[in-house]
């Protein structure tokens, strides 16, 4: 296709040309056109780069994170539901007058509080044993070496003998890997590099596994109600007359609630789970999408090239699939990715009222952030980020993409 | 011209009937939720059990706060609608500085809401939360009722009077049963009825033990008062003809009329979807215009970028960092902001100024920005549309200064593509600003149908979603409306 210059026209001309001067045809397989786009779109739609990169990025992070191990990336090293315990502040506080009641403990400074408010490794089993005073003085022997934060002790290894513990030297020499004490609202560390939320689970890996969340319920959401959106404005379109009417009114009831509306509406009666949630997003692409394929449709039915193909008696069906369809595509992959980003925000909206999914996700981590937020903005500021980065690299890619494939439909949001 | 209205108006009617009938596909399926959450709520308070007795009187206490990590003064005072400086005056060994022990117990009240008893003492008072209050003081003249946050009290240590008899009829309204149903299962020779003489108005002393009717009688007595017994096809049409004469049911929860309930929640909500619009507007046409006269330069970047930016960070993450930087104990240690009390005073801009503007001023950037930054852009390409007409040149070479061409020549026409994105606009400002109002706890409309769906309220919430979509239907015609008046090649399309 590289080729084509002087008087030739066709593929055969081409040949004969190229073979009478020697040269060789340069094979533009499918692959390497998609490529050589690709390449184009990089470098004159670079805001639109970038925001493929991001989200190819990001779907990495999705995928590679998946599994034991944290995934095959490596990434994802924590699991993102287990609570990491190590001693810190807030929590300890917080567990201090459960774990305390009623015992005679010397409770009188922040580091003896910190330790002895643990249920796990000192509340416990001080309560247990009715040892509180002596869990205290054996926690601050853990500080005093320095070993209480870094060094985790199997709590289970603790021996309690007359009220006293047993053997406390060769106890600290046991210390382990093992987590013990919640390691709640922590700042961002090498251990946790985004820090941990309230109950002490390790933001990084959560933040990833949101991603997932994200992109799955994005990704299906939009797929599903693209494609039948697709379908409908295709048949709305070309059939036109009733069936377009009736297609048009359903859709004017659907656009008639704001987005949320929608989504709470279906929120309201549904149990919370990822299907509803994508589904109901489905139902929310196929107005949009039915308008713009609508529109399209209406414009090419009149084209020269469908007349002729019904001029040659092909089935309404076969103008349809094979006329029409890959005509509109264009557009179609422009919705395709400024929904995924819309419907990832509106996902996350949903959870952050707690009427989403029950997993791990953004708009939750949000919600449960904001609780505790003049603490530690962490929880609620990486979520947030992550959320807002992934969706400007789908509106971005979306406007690129747009500008070069379809160019009427800029302005169109 | 004509012709395009009444089409405009007749595509209307199928549109309404459509969203009426999918907000009955769709709730029809909550009510036996709602029965569901009714009964057990009825069961917890021993109204279907076996024998129960017949309470009349109650000891006051006080009303306590445990504090759990992350409490503070403010967030407590909050809570339950006081002040710091009253919850301070509660607790004398707390002063103002000291961080909260979590743990801890806080004094809130020293005594008990009349709301809150009334809400918790079903069997004894009026299901209307409203009412119980009344009663409850109406009963009491004897006892001096503290004010909290506008709210009467009961003072702690008081013995306040529930009531002094009831009668079966009383018993019955209360627990959605006939009184009929209560005379069938307290048969001759139960306590209550020992002699049979027991009748409907028979007044009935407290202490005295009564028989409440069976879980099934309840059930379909309920569902018979709610009128989720009849064919699906009749509760169709009645909702139907219901809800065109605007005529709703009224609310599970307190026999309130739905209409009511919106209302009262609507002002809250007008003020802040207001103002938000214009922090929108005022945001959006200055920023797209600069945008669009200087395209291509450094200040056309940063806006576009800040704009594309706004629209991807969801207006409730904006809000709750701008909480994070502004509220107590945030970036600045002593704060210079903190989410006021909406329950103090209307906070309506006609009632307070600075009460508004304190309380609305967070909510309403944080939805203004992302619906300002999508007006921005469509503002900004329309106007750079025009900007490469003709006329726009011409006006250019008569020698006209900038001002003149921009906002003679080139905004004007530009607007009018502007105006028919604005529906949708407003449509998602509605939507955002309802996880705004319950972000900031303004009882609006957003924060009440997020009530009522966790109580199942199913009549408020068809009212509510009615409004909303019959808000945005209007809403569209006004736009396409105006649009053709405008634009007269419109209605030839």
């Amino acid at each position: 296709m590289s080729e084509r210059s002087g008087g030739v026209g066709s593929a055969d001309n081409v040949e004969q040309y190229a073979s009478a001067e020697g040269l060789r045809v340069a094979e533009a397989s499918r692959w390497r056109r998609a490529a050589r786009g690709l390449g184009t779109f990089m470098r004159t739609k670079q805001l639109g780069a970038f925001g493929l990169i991001v989200v190819v990025l990001w779907s990495v992070i999705a995928v590679g994170t998946v599994g034991d191990g944290g995934g095959w990336l490596g990434l994802g090293r924590y699991d993102s539901r287990a609570v990491f315990e190590i001693a810190s502040v807030s929590y300890a506080d917080d567990k201090l007058a459960n774990a305390l009641d009623g015992l005679d403990a010397d409770i009188s400074t922040a580091a003896q509080r910190e330790l002895v408010s643990d249920p796990q490794i000192f509340g416990q089993v001080a309560i247990d044993n009715a040892v509180a005073g002596e869990m205290v003085d054996y926690g601050l022997e853990l500080i005093a070496d320095g070993i209480l934060l870094d060094t985790l002790i199997d709590a289970e290894q603790i021996e309690i003998e007359d009220g006293q513990i047993k053997d406390v030297d060769a106890l600290l020499a046991t210390g382990t890997d093992n987590p013990l004490i919640t390691a709640s609202l922590l700042d961002p560390s090498g251990k946790h590099w985004f820090g941990t939320d309230r109950a002490g689970h390790d933001l990084f890996s959560r933040v990833t596994e949101g991603a997932r969340l994200s992109l799955y319920i994005g990704f299906f959401a939009t797929l599903i109600g693209v494609g039948i959106g697709t379908v409908v404005g295709l048949l709305a379109g070309s059939l036109g007359g009733a069936v377009d009417l009736m297609v048009n009114r359903v859709m004017d009831a659907i656009q008639a609630f704001p987005p949320i509306v929608f989504l709470l509406l279906i929120a309201s009666v549904t149990d919370p789970s990822a299907l509803w949630v994508t589904l109901s997003l489905a139902v929310l692409g196929v107005a949009p999408t039915n308008r713009i394929v609508r529109g399209s449709v209406i414009q090419i039915r009149e084209m020269p090239y469908v007349e002729a193909a019904r001029t040659i008696g092909a089935t309404a069906g076969r103008i349809m699939g094979f006329h029409i369809l890959p005509n509109i595509f264009a557009p179609l992959i422009v919705i395709f990715s400024i929904t995924i980003g819309a419907f990832i925000l509106a996902e996350a909206a949903l959870s952050f009222l707690g009427l989403g999914t029950l997993d791990v996700s953004w708009g939750k981590m949000i919600a449960d952030g904001r609780q505790f937020i003049v603490y530690s903005p962490w929880t609620s500021l990486w979520a947030g980020l992550a959320l807002t980065s992934l969706v400007f690299g789908f509106n971005v890619l979306g406007d690129a993409l747009r500008d070069v494939l379809d160019p009427r439909l800029r302005g169109s949001r | 011209m004509q012709k395009y209205l009444i089409n405009r108006f007749l595509l209307v009617i199928p549109t309404l009937w459509l969203v009426i009938s999918i907000l009955f596909v769709a709730l029809n399926l909550l009510p036996g939720d709602y029965v569901t959450i009714k009964l057990s709520n009825l069961e917890a308070s021993g109204a279907t059990t076996q024998p129960a007795e017949i309470v009349g009187e109650l000891e006051v206490e006080r009303t306590l706060h445990r504090v759990v990590g992350g409490n503070t003064l403010e967030s407590v005072a909050l809570q339950y609608g006081i002040t710091v400086e009253e919850l301070l005056a509660n607790n004398p060994s707390l002063d103002s500085s000291a961080e909260l022990r979590p743990g801890s117990t806080l004094i809130v009240i020293d005594g008990q809401l009349l709301s809150a008893i009334s809400r918790r003492e079903r069997m004894a008072l009026p299901e209307n939360t409203a009412d119980g209050v009344a009663l409850l003081i109406e009963r009491n003249p004897q006892i001096e009722f503290g004010s909290v946050a506008g709210e009467p009290y009961a003072p702690s240590g008081e013995t306040l009077t529930l009531r002094t008899s009831t009668t079966i009829n009383e018993l019955a309204a209360v627990n959605r049963v006939t009184p009929e149903d209560y005379l069938n299962v307290n048969i001759r020779g139960t306590p209550s009825n020992e002699d049979g003489l027991l009748a409907a108005d028979t007044l009935l002393l407290p202490g005295v033990t009564i028989i409440a009717p069976t879980r099934e009688i309840t059930e379909a007595s309920i569902k018979n008062q709610l009128g989720i017994d009849k064919p699906l096809g009749i509760q169709y049409v009645e909702f139907l003809w219901d809800t065109i004469r605007l005529q709703f049911r009224p609310s599970f929860q307190t026999n309130e009329a739905s209409m009511d309930i919106f209302l009262r929640a609507l002002p809250r909500t007008l003020h802040l979807n207001g103002y938000a619009l214009i922090v929108a507007v005022l945001v959006a046409l200055p920023v797209g215009i600069l945008s669009a006269m200087r395209q291509d330069q450094a200040v056309d970047y940063l806006l576009r970028g800040f704009a594309i930016l706004a629209l991807a960070a969801p207006p409730f993450w904006i809000a709750t960092m701008l909480i994070f930087v502004v509220s107590p104990g945030g970036i600045f240690d002593g704060g210079v902001w903190s989410i006021p009390l909406t329950e103090q005073d209307a906070r309506s801009i006609f009632s307070s100024v600075s009460g508004f503007f304190a309380l609305y001023t967070i909510p309403a950037v944080a939805g203004g920005i992302a619906a300002g930054a999508s007006l921005m852009r469509i503002t900004r390409s329309e106007l750079l549309e025009v900007l490469r007409q003709d006329y726009v040149r011409t006006a250019w070479s008569k020698g006209l200064r900038e001002r003149a061409v921009i906002r003679r020549h080139a905004l004007r026409n530009a607007m009018v593509p502007v105006l028919s994105v604005f529906g949708l606009l407003i449509a998602a400002l509605v939507g955002g600003n309802i996880i705004l109002e319950v972000l900031f706890a303004i009882p609006g409309i957003g924060l009440l149908l997020l009530q009522r769906i966790y109580q199942a309220d199913v009549p408020v919430i068809q009212t509510m979603f009615f409004f909303i979509a019959l808000f945005v239907i209007v809403l569209n015609i006004i736009i396409d409306v105006s649009y053709a008046l405008i634009d007269p090649r419109i209605r030839y399309n």
